[in-house]
């Protein structure tokens, strides 16, 4: 799954100079230059032109996570995570588009589990396919669907232990939310749009097994048996809010 | 921008909205005091935060296959069953009771084996924390203790619960003992007894005055109080012995009630009811006797000598045995070179002699010594029946050791360090030491003993055949050790550390190492549901 990530993100990164080289076999993926209409201010319609757009985010995403496997390291059903994104625009309708993204989230919740310290961080890498519609000239809409692989690493201190009990896992998720963007302003020459973008959606995800033991120590041989902490769904409401610049 | 800047409050707004799901309750907690039992094939922790019992079942391999079983809110108390084959716990369920979902006081019952989970659930009447089982794993009583401090208590309620069948309008059943002031200190229950009305078990109450007698089979009958003294003089009862007599009679059985820090001995004939008395509810009726013991006596039991059925009751002060005629209440003394203090009866492991009377051995927390008495050479030929073994120590405890070593017990020294593993065949008393004040663990399969001390992060093996301990190192004092059937054959020992949430060092029985154990941290963090 992880390299499958990888490889998504490595194919969109590599996607403009792809669309570059290949030249018209790309063209279904780029909106044909058209002359555009005169407008009354100095504010541009987004960008038209042969080369695909590109968009870099960072942000923000909160979920909610009401799973009784998600209690032992938060007191409440609340995960923040960073957020990063790159993607870039494949298809261009008039006012519609589709990007697609390679996306990564990271957080980590702690708390008191029975009296010890209990953490667990969860990483999201994962592709999007968002669906943008564009109401004006500093917003539009959007919907999107993102497929990720998920990391969860659980952690908990044990005061007679050197180390922590430790428990790592991978699932899947699914995201499907809908949001908005706007437009904060643009610079340069090349005409770098910033934009603020806040979705809301759900996110589906598989159960992950949270089976706990000390990690691998040189210094004590001992065979460790596993305890079962209560599996996770991290599925749940989530938001997400970045700041974009595309070019 | 004056859009824009809506988002991140809107974003947090959101996030402190969807975020204020609270968690479980047990999360918050931090686990009780240490409560750990032994199962024949498992080991079970009570976990009374977690209001669960966590039972270890250990597979094949050495590693646990833990099973979380609720036993309800406010735990109270718990035992294991006699059989090793099911826990008991009692809950006093949420007091006061607030809301229509609060739990009431609850008595589980728990199995192990190869499905551990609830067999029955008893529920209660009353937030009760007192708990006694039957040492034939049928019957339990539930009974207030001191620990119960409700506004308005009566101290004289009970439950009794017949184990073997789920609960039921009759089961359990509640009664309110006949009370002359006192209330229950103790309990004791009879085997079966061939009593007038036909065989029937009965469960004794102590209470600190008098002893009340409930027949097993019905206990909605109640009881019969047997009042210790006619007098108003307060007679506390401390213990109690019995008999069948002759199991082709059934008007000889006998109860005997030693009273503690007085010489009397109340003798209970449990005789047919005559018609009109006012125990006529009942088939029997107790009929008590005093007779004397000749001193203040530290621990009673029926004997068979060659003069026929007697009560022996030790009696250090004046050291000697004192052996009572329940039919005619003469006694006749045995002298003692020592003051022992209990008594145990060894025939079934040394057998009888030639007359067919009774073999016992006597020990003492004063004196650095046991000694075997053949009761069957007492009668006019006291001395020559008494055979004394000297010890280092005196015998704080002695440990029954199940077959195939059954010939031997475990003497537990007074200073907790000194032990001797007793052939009661050979008559000899093989000493044990340990650095440190220990605690003793008899394999259930009686082939070796565990000893560990709480403070030491070591356990022994000690093989009940060779004699010869084994040392472990472990990284942790152990708390507790339960000599364990593991799934597929074989034993396993469970050495359970009392850290914050418990660890456990899972040992093969037989051949403990090491390299094989498998450890376990924070097992109470675990299995939660």
């Amino acid at each position: 799954m992880k390299r499958a990530t990888w490889l998504l993100a490595a194919a969109l990164i590599a996607a403009p100079a792809a669309a570059h080289a290949a030249g018209p076999r790309v063209a279904v993926a780029v909106a044909a230059p058209a002359p555009a209409p005169a407008r009354a201010d100095d504010t541009p319609l987004p960008v038209k032109s042969s080369r695909p757009e590109i968009s870099l985010e960072v942000g923000l995403r909160g979920t909610l996570i009401p799973n009784p496997g998600f209690d032992p390291y938060a007191s409440n059903d609340f995960l923040l995570q960073a957020s990063a994104g790159a993607g870039l625009t494949v298809v261009r309708m008039g006012n519609a588009s589709i990007l697609l993204f390679a996306e990564y989230d990271g957080g980590t919740r702690r708390a008191t589990a029975r009296g010890q310290e209990a953490s667990l961080a969860l990483h999201r890498i994962g592709g999007a396919a968002e669906t943008r519609f564009q109401l004006g000239r500093r917003f539009y809409l959007a919907a999107r669907v993102a497929p990720a692989a998920l990391h969860l690493r659980g952690s908990i201190t044990d005061p007679t232990l050197d180390r922590p009990l430790v428990s790592r896992n991978w699932t899947w998720g699914l995201d499907a939310s809908g949001g908005a963007g706007l437009l904060l302003g643009r610079v340069g020459a090349r005409g770098a749009r910033f934009w603020l973008t806040l979705d809301f959606g759900y996110r589906f995800a598989g159960e992950s097994q949270m089976s706990y033991a000390p990690v691998a120590s040189d210094e004590d041989p001992r065979k460790y048996g596993s305890v079962m902490l209560p599996a996770i769904r991290p599925a749940g409401p989530t938001s997400r809010m970045t700041f974009a610049v595309s070019f | 921008m004056r859009l824009a800047s809506l988002f991140l409050p809107s974003l947090l707004a959101s996030a402190a909205l969807v975020g204020c799901g609270g968690r479980e309750e047990v999360w918050d907690s931090t686990p009780g005091a240490f409560i750990a039992h032994g199962l024949a094939d498992a080991a079970a922790l009570v976990d009374t935060s977690g209001e669960r019992a966590l039972v270890l079942p250990v597979k094949a391999d050495l590693t646990l296959d833990p099973v979380s079983i609720p036993i309800g809110r406010g735990f109270a108390s718990s035992a294991t069953t006699a059989d090793g084959k099911r826990l008991v716990v009692l809950a006093r369920g949420d007091v006061p009771r607030l809301l229509p979902d609060d739990q009431g006081p609850l008595l589980s019952v728990i199995q192990s084996g190869a499905a551990p989970g609830l067999v029955f659930g008893y529920d209660l009447g009353d937030p009760l924390s007192g708990l006694a089982l039957d040492p034939e794993s049928r019957f339990a009583v539930v009974y207030p203790s001191e620990a119960d401090t409700s506004f308005v208590a009566n101290p004289n309620e009970l439950s009794i619960v017949d184990l073997s069948a789920g609960p039921s309008d009759a089961n359990p059943t509640p009664l309110t003992l006949r009370s002359f002031g006192g209330r229950p200190q103790g309990f004791f229950f009879t085997p079966m007894l061939g009593i007038p009305g036909g065989a029937r078990r009965l469960l004794a109450v102590l209470t600190d005055r008098d002893v009340g007698i409930i027949d097993l089979s019905e206990p909605q009958k109640g009881d019969i109080t047997v009042r210790l003294s006619s007098s108003g003089e307060k007679l506390v009862p401390a213990q109690i012995a019995v008999t069948d007599g002759d199991p082709a009679l059934d008007d000889d059985a006998r109860l005997a009630i030693r009273v503690a820090n007085d010489s009397s001995v109340i003798l209970v004939d449990l005789l047919p009811a005559a018609a009109g008395e006012a125990t006529k509810a009942h088939s029997f009726r107790p009929t008590p006797n005093v007779v004397f013991a000749g001193g203040v006596p530290t621990d009673i039991a029926f004997v068979n000598t060659d003069g026929g059925l007697r009560l022996a009751a030790l009696v250090p002060a004046q050291r000697s045995l004192t052996l009572i005629d329940p039919a005619t209440g003469i006694p006749s003394s045995v002298a003692l070179d020592a003051p022992f203090e209990r008594i145990s009866i060894v025939t079934g492991v040394v057998g009888a002699t030639a007359s067919g009377a009774d073999m016992a051995l006597l020990w003492s927390t004063s004196s650095a010594s046991v000694a075997f008495v053949a009761l069957g050479s007492t009668v006019g030929k006291p001395y020559k029946s008494v055979e004394r073994l000297e010890l280092e120590m005196p015998v704080a405890a002695v440990y029954d050791v199940p077959a195939p070593n059954d010939r031997l017990k475990i003497l537990a020294g007074v200073d907790q360090r000194s032990f001797y593993v007793l052939d009661l065949i050979a008559r000899t008393a093989s000493p044990i030491l340990a650095s440190d004040g220990a605690l003793f663990s008899v394999a259930p399969d009686g082939r070796r003993a565990w000893m560990m001390a709480p403070s030491q992060p070591q356990i022994a093996k000690l093989d009940l055949t060779s004699l010869h301990p084994k040392n472990l190192f472990l990284t942790q004092p152990v708390a507790a050790a339960f000599d364990v059937a593991r799934a597929g054959g074989g034993r396993a020992l469970l050495a359970m550390h009392a850290t914050p949430n418990v660890g456990v060092t899972v040992l093969d029985g037989e051949s403990p190492a090491l390299e094989t154990a498998t450890t376990y941290a924070s097992v109470l963090l675990g299995d939660l549901q």
